[in-house]
């Protein structure tokens, strides 16, 4: 028995052996397969799922044929991109070649070297990338940071109102001007969502997006900006002294009237928006009687289908329209401007292939295709030539006004890329919130985001910042596209 | 030299679990235990930019998000655990009857624990919008929702969360005991009615300490699940509205994986851990007082 026993473990640890050798080389050839699969490169696209994914999707196979580059794209949502992003990052594994950057994430990635300056490839390439074509102030607000281009941009958001046609008939009103005229206010604007609202019991006036600790603070930093209100005192521009301050300024009495003019709009909304994304905002106006909103301009494209990425068409079909965004008399009228842009990870060792994708996926061509496959859900161009395509005009007819919110945009004012964004917007998001839901008074609410404003600068070393400064301007980014055109 | 072989033979065989077990547990332990007491946010730099001591637990229990996290989360953990093994034990006492058709209960009634709660997390917000089926059922019997809705409202969207919670969790609970019901000797329970016991009385001196030990389990299990509760809240209201429906794993997805506060997202971390011990142990002396396990 003895014995037995005895050759039955022997056996068996050969046998262990044996199996152990056979995994290691099936897992090597499958490894080598993945490898020299396709003609050249295969690089990893990390996407987020936005609308531009979709018809993104859909055109890679040609970007495939024309280079030989294969592409593994995936799509993963806000939160878990990030995660994904930073955890390669800070492993510095060559595991992604190309990422989707939103504007916010930009000066954290730049300032830790996470990403790759993309300058001396734009140099090298001036005559394929163009950029005189792209919107200056879209290269501003979410690629360029410190005099250098971290990231090319992508799908570029502005904000505008849309209002339904048939419910502003029946008030009688002026309907809102196509172009910025000087009766069209905020103040109008309020008057505009009343009689809306008077309309009947099932109509709104408006709709806000209203959830915390992030999706309200995309809409309600629009208003503010708007208002003349500021995060801190001096940023992305310097002081007469060549330093940023960042001294917080949210409880202004400037962002207290905006706090106070978004808590009556949110009186004027259907109740339970305190609790809306950005999806829930923008959609609502597809399935409910909402007489007019503001929001980021893929909404003037979504609204058209019944549901996200759904083919039935919504009620409000050909009952909408679009408006530039009331202004503040003696204030700056200062659009939010927001988006996504490609960028290619320090660590990624097919740094050539990745730039090949960059540059079609942000160019005036591949931006068209994209813009008319699928469910034609992408109008949120980057360059002047596709703002003015006939044929994009004719599927996207207010391509002309988003252009001017883009020009008219600057997404380091509304909401400043600086570092600490994230976790500043996550008080923000919070107290506002608690401002629009009662929980607090607008000018508690704000006191509290100052305090805490203040508190966590001071521990990250920007009060006083310690950092090197730099006077970001739009006019030296016009400056730098221009060295950099063909 | 053959009886060194044997020796080491055992620990060749244990060797790869034993890996597993530093890489997946040790380390990371150790690894969050010593940022815990660092400075580093990764928003900021991509190392840690010293040791700071305690601070990053100081400023846990100043910071008014935390302390409001800790209570939201106790009163969620120690009220959904109740209702669910007073549910539960409801439910497993009826279907300890054997009724035509309990059987085919018993299968459909496993049918919420086996769905993902993300996707729970995620029918529940349907249900609870203002056309949706719960709002439609609770205003059909004549009782009031908050005009901002049942996620919108501070008042009831701990509640609301709480429910999702307590239909998903309640089948684990019954048909957990209802195999300790069923554990229990057919000869005892009838003796007890041929002495004339009252169901009530069978229930209270026969049942239920029959069932001590395996409610004890499993009401440490779910209270540790419900503690660590996330992916309902994160679908359903992120918190909100303002923080009332913020709990310690929100917050510490929230500085982890949001703020990327490595440094204070380890602490809230080990502070958790630390709570739930003195919880369970708590519990477990209390449960087991003058019994061996």
């Amino acid at each position: 028995m003895r014995s037995g026993h005895e050759k039955k473990r022997k056996f068996l640890k050969k046998l262990s052996i044996v199996g152990v050798g056979i995994g290691l080389c099936i897992a090597m050839l499958f490894l080598i397969a993945a490898e020299t699969k396709g003609k050249g490169a295969t690089i990893n696209v990390l996407s987020v799922q936005d609308p531009f994914y979709f018809g993104m999707e859909l055109a890679i196979p040609s970007f495939e044929k024309k280079t030989g580059i294969k592409v593994n794209l995936e799509a993963l949502n806000y939160d878990a991109l990030h995660a994904k992003i930073i955890t390669s990052f800070i492993s510095k594994k060559a595991g992604v070649d190309v990422a989707t950057v939103d504007q916010m994430w930009l000066t954290q990635y730049a300032d830790n070297n996470w990403i790759a300056d993309l300058t001396p490839y734009i140099k090298k390439d001036k005559a394929a990338v163009k950029m005189n074509d792209f919107v200056p102030e879209v290269v501003y607000s979410m690629s360029e940071w410190r005099g250098k281009i971290y990231t090319m941009p992508m799908a570029a958001y502005g904000q505008f109102v849309m209002y339904r046609t048939d419910l502003m008939e029946q008030t009688g009103l002026k309907p809102p001007p196509e172009k910025p005229e000087d009766w069209w206010t905020w103040d109008v604007y309020y008057e505009y969502v009343q009689k809306l609202k008077d309309l009947g019991p099932d109509v709104y006036g408006t709709v806000i997006c209203g959830a915390q600790p992030v999706p309200i603070v995309h809409m309600y930093t629009q208003l503010a900006t708007a208002f003349g209100a500021t995060w801190v005192k001096q940023f992305p521009t310097v002081t007469p002294e060549g330093k940023w301050d960042f001294t917080p300024t949210v409880n202004s009495p400037e962002n207290i009237e905006a706090l106070n003019f978004y808590k009556a709009l949110y009186e004027l909304s259907p109740p339970e928006c305190i609790n809306y994304n950005w999806f829930d905002a923008g959609m609502s106006f597809a399935k409910q009687d909402i007489g007019m909103f503001f929001w980021w301009t893929p909404y003037a494209y979504l609204v058209r289908q019944a549901g996200y990425m759904d083919t039935a068409p919504s009620p409000v079909v050909g009952k909408y329209k679009i408006a530039p965004l009331p202004r503040k008399p003696g204030k700056k009228q200062i659009y939010s401007l927001g988006g996504w842009s490609v960028a290619i990870p320090t660590f990624s060792n097919k740094k050539d292939a990745a730039w090949e994708f960059v540059k079609w996926v942000t160019s005036s061509e591949g931006q068209k295709e994209i813009g008319l496959l699928g469910l034609k859900q992408f109008a949120d161009f980057v360059r002047e030539s596709n703002f003015r395509d006939k044929e994009l005009i004719k599927v996207y007819p207010w391509l002309g006004t988003q252009l001017f919110t883009l020009k008219e945009g600057n997404g380091k004012i509304a909401r400043p890329p600086f570092p600490i964004y994230t976790t500043l917007e996550g008080f923000y998001g919070v107290n506002l919130n608690s401002a629009v839901a009662g929980i607090k008074t607008p000018e508690e609410a704000l006191k509290d985001v100052q305090q805490q404003f203040e508190l966590t600068l001071k521990q990250n070393f920007f009060i006083p910042f310690a950092g090197e400064s730099y006077n970001d301007t739009l006019e030296n980014t016009k400056k730098l596209i221009k060295e950099l055109s063909p | 030299m053959p009886s060194l072989k044997r020796k080491l033979l055992p620990y060749g065989f244990i060797l790869p679990s034993l890996l597993l077990l530093v890489s997946l547990v040790i380390y990371p332990m150790g690894f969050s235990l010593y940022h815990s007491f660092q400075n580093w946010t990764l928003q900021t730099s991509p190392v840690p930019l010293g040791f700071v001591g305690f601070q990053n637990y100081v400023n846990a229990f100043k910071d008014p998000t935390f302390v409001i996290s800790l209570f939201n989360t106790l009163k969620l953990t120690f009220a959904a655990t109740s209702v669910e093994f007073l549910l539960g034990l409801g439910i497993a006492l009826l279907l300890s009857v054997s009724l035509r058709g309990s059987k085919l209960v018993q299968g459909l009634l496993i049918m919420p624990t086996t769905v993902a709660p993300i996707v729970v997390g995620f029918i529940f917000r349907f249900l609870y919008y203002k056309d949706g089926l719960i709002t439609f059922l609770i205003n059909s019997v004549g009782i009031a929702i908050p005009k901002e809705g049942l996620l919108g409202s501070r008042s009831t969207a701990l509640l609301a969360i709480m429910f999702t919670d307590v239909w998903e969790w309640t089948p684990f609970f019954a048909i957990i005991l209802l195999a300790g019901l069923k554990s229990i000797p057919d000869e005892i329970i009838e003796a007890a009615r041929v002495d004339g016991a009252s169901f009530f009385r069978i229930f209270w001196h026969i049942m239920l300490p029959h069932l001590g030990f395996v409610s004890t389990i499993i009401i440490m299990i779910r209270f540790m699940q419900t503690f660590n509760l996330f992916d309902i809240i994160y679908v359903e209201t992120m918190g909100g509205p303002g923080m009332s429906t913020r709990t310690l794993s929100y917050n510490l997805f929230y500085e982890g994986l949001v703020n990327y506060n490595i440094g204070y997202s380890t602490a809230i971390a080990w502070i958790m851990m630390v709570i739930i011990m003195i919880f369970i142990n708590l519990f477990i002396n209390f449960a087991f007082k003058g019994k061996e396990i």
